[in-house]
């Protein structure tokens, strides 16, 4: 799955993940998704009736490293943004589908501090006018999202592509179903802080039969735009150039942090059935 | 986001979707490596140095792994399982191993021998690590290197994958990024999230991508809702848009129109007596309509048929897209029973597609878009300037350059314009690691080469006047040392209306 960037911002336990995968897959796709945290979990199902997206997801309250996410065979996608993902690896493995079927895309999400770099707006509605402002880092909490399409046939029989990160539709596209929907394969992704987490996440995806392993990290840089004049520096011949003490101004993008800061690794497979 | 959007019409379920078919475009993966093509019995394709027919894949799911075999066919491959566990002898250190290129006692003869007879990649590789003589000396890690570096190189292992805006994305900025404006895949996700690009939007797009900016947003639309490109030339290049094997519902709500028409458009003085059909748009129509005829676009990059070129680094002869034969729709001109028939078909395309221009018009007169996306090789200040017109306030816009400097001077003459809010230029940085047991590290860091973005929302005019403290043009330099006041004056604004 590609380039994450949008994954995640921040926000609250209640996912403004979850937000902006809703977002992504409405009308036709849902998403699942799970927490363990009573408090949250709660809090989340409120904030979605609130946004007016409630009907494109399901929360579940359970522990996903040992019960899994509730659903099977289901889902186009699947998030991890949890301290210990290697253990949630075989129910992503069954969570994910074989066959292409409703489409599905499960996320399991986590604590979400690492979004907190990737600036994402979420308009729930075109009727809002204030635009949500990039949400401030939180402390980690837990929510795990998953998005699964319409399992009844209604008139709209469609798929919905769940690009949990933007860009990619996941298995199952769109409405046609004459055409060959997005093949069989599901993708993983899982979000981890530390190295050590991401090379146990690897193991274990890798022995559980994950394909085409793939860790990065995207790093956002935001600019300043700023016009700027230097001082001319004075070599003793006494005048002034013509442009006075001063060069003419030039315009800059001076990056608005002087270092830009590590959230977590991205690390993503494919789950194609032998 | 409740009940919005059209809704193409409903389909019927059809079972084993996932399944490859005759005339699907598909991307072929070997490593790293991709290739779109479009999947046509007997039709050889060439791929990473090999030739095949596809006809084998047809009915396999997506993400089957195939062989190429003898005779240019393709055999499915089973994934093995990899033998780890068994103790292999192997030396600690290399502190005695000498490269003296003498250690493999195959030839090249040798192992040419061997693949003409036809033995498959794996034995080949077998060969070679039997007939290495450092083999059992390097370390567990050099001997896992080793063979890795082999089997690329002797297995061919091809993978036939759905497309999807992740795979081309990719594909495009790997082999042809000229193409795209150097526009990386991470950046391209940003675009889509900035610019809230969902169904039943309706948005505008202006990109001189190949169509790949319009696909991926297509894409997440999902046939709902409505996309009107604006188009430099004679006609929109939208070769990465037809990889992507859209189905034709997706069209309808897909309209396009003239760039050099929007001025007359926002002016006001814009009529349907302007879109006679000029002499280029009839060679156009079949790319306009996503297929991927090899038409020379007038002010276009040369977007024909390419070729595979091997082992060569020259952009103009590297070829991403296997040239799609016909579009069945467009078979007029080359079925012309009679020249009648087809300057009738052609009458009837431009007929319609002045219709489709009108119908875009309409759309984008009533300047109520949902989003725009700008990603061209144009500079982007005039085109943001007058398109903005278009959308309804408080609405997510997205520019993309490859260049810093353009959108420095965007930034600053949106400021001047008024009417937008929350302007922020950015770039991501994109890092792949790799992780082994004992062996993680990163290995590239991709930063600079991908682009930027300038994006920001829309907000109505009337609340927020222009910062009549910016002169406009040329002197806005002279007049300011920093932007900064400017900025902070209108926050204040913001606060108390």
């Amino acid at each position: 799955m590609p380039r994450p960037s949008h994954l995640v911002p921040t926000g609250t336990g209640s996912g403004s993940v979850s937000h902006a995968i809703i977002r992504t897959i409405a009308p036709t796709g849902h998403l699942h998704t799970v927490e363990f945290h009573q408090q949250r979990a709660e809090k989340a199902r409120e904030e979605f009736q609130e946004h007016r997206v409630g009907r494109w997801v399901t929360v579940r309250t359970q522990d996903v490293c040992r019960s899994g996410f509730g659903v099977s065979h289901v889902a186009d996608a699947v998030f991890l943004d949890i301290p210990s993902p290697w253990e949630a690896v075989g129910h992503a493995w069954d969570a994910l589908k074989v066959e292409v079927k409703p489409v599905a895309a499960l996320v399991g999400g986590g604590r979400k501090g690492g979004a907190a770099t990737l600036g994402l707006r979420f308009d729930p509605s075109p009727r809002l006018l204030q635009p949500q402002p990039p949400p401030h880092p939180t402390p980690h909490c837990g929510v795990v999202i998953a998005a699964l399409g319409p399992a009844s046939c209604g008139p709209m029989e469609g798929r919905r592509a769940v690009p949990v990160h933007g860009l990619d539709p996941v298995p199952g596209t769109w409405e046609d179903l004459a055409q060959p929907s997005q093949g069989v394969s599901g993708r993983f992704c899982s979000f981890s802080p530390c190295i050590e987490q991401v090379q146990r996440t690897c193991q274990a995806l890798a022995a559980r039969g994950f394909s085409e392993l793939s860790t990065l990290e995207v790093l956002p840089q935001v600019y300043n735009v700023r016009t700027v004049s230097l001082p001319l520096p004075d070599l003793g011949s006494g005048t002034d150039g013509p442009a006075g003490p001063d060069t003419s101004p030039f315009r800059s993008g001076t990056p608005m942090k002087e270092a830009v800061g590590h959230t977590g690794y991205l690390t993503f497979a494919t789950k194609i059935p032998g | 986001m409740e009940g919005s959007g059209e809704q193409p019409g409903p389909q019927p379920q059809h079972p084993g979707d996932h399944r490859i078919r005759d005339g699907d475009f598909v991307v072929l993966k070997r490593e790293d490596v991709f290739k779109a093509v479009q999947v046509q019995r007997r039709k050889k394709v060439t791929f990473e140095k090999q030739w095949f027919y596809l006809d084998n894949v047809i009915g396999h799911s997506y993400g089957t792994t195939f062989e190429v075999t003898s005779g240019g066919s393709l055999q499915p491959k089973k994934k093995r399982e990899e033998p780890t566990a068994e103790t292999k002898e192997a030396g600690t250190d290399n502190r005695n191993i000498v490269d003296d290129g003498k250690s493999q006692k195959l030839t090249q003869d040798d192992i040419k021998a061997l693949k003409d007879k036809g033995i498959k990649g794996e034995e080949i590789v077998q060969q070679l690590i039997e007939n290495s003589t450092t083999f059992r000396d390097k370390t567990e890690f050099a001997q896992d290197k080793y063979i890795k570096k082999k089997k690329k190189k002797y297995e061919a292992i091809i993978t036939v994958v759905k497309p999807s805006t992740r795979i081309l994305s990719i594909m495009y900025y790997a082999r042809e990024p000229g193409k795209i404006n150097h526009m990386r895949y991470d950046t391209l996700a940003q675009m889509l999230t900035l610019g809230n690009i969902r169904a039943g939007n309706k948005m505008i797009v202006m990109e001189t991508c190949a169509g790949l900016v319009l696909g991926a947003m297509m894409e997440r639309m999902g046939g709902f809702g409505s996309i009107i490109q604006l188009y430099p030339g004679g006609g929109p290049v939208r070769a990465a848009t037809a990889c992507f094997g859209f189905p034709k519902s997706f069209l309808s709500g897909l309209y396009e129109f003239p760039l050099n028409k929007v001025d007359s458009l926002l002016q006001g003085t814009f009529s349907a007596e302007m879109l006679s059909s000029e002499p280029k748009d009839s060679a156009l129509i079949e790319e306009r309509n996503g297929t991927l005829e090899e038409k020379q676009a007038s002010e276009q990059e040369n977007e024909d048929s390419m070729a595979e070129a091997p082992e060569s680094n020259h952009p103009e002869d590297q070829e991403t897209v296997e040239t799609i034969s016909q579009d069945p729709e467009h078979t007029g001109p080359k079925e012309r029973g009679s020249k009648k028939d087809y300057i009738q078909e052609k009458q009837r395309r431009q007929e319609e597609q002045r219709k489709r221009h009108l119908e875009a018009a309409a759309l984008l007169s009533e300047r109520n878009a949902d989003g725009l996306i700008v990603a061209s090789r144009f500079h982007p200040t005039p085109l943001l300037l007058s398109l903005l017109d278009f959308v309804a306030p408080s609405r997510p816009f997205v520019v993309y350059c490859q260049y810093k400097e353009p959108l420095l001077e965007c930034y600053t003459k949106l400021r001047e314009r008024g009417g937008v809010i929350n302007l922020r230029l950015s770039e991501t940085w994109l890092r792949n690691y790799q992780v082994l047991p004992d062996r993680s590290h990163p290995k590239l860091l991709m930063s600079g080469g991908g682009g930027y973005l300038l994006s920001g929302f829309t907000v109505a005019m009337d609340n927020l006047k222009a910062d009549t403290s910016l002169k406009s043009n040329a002197s806005t330099l002279e007049s300011h040392e920093t932007e900064e006041p400017a900025t902070k004056k209108r926050k204040c604004l913001e606060s108390d209306s």
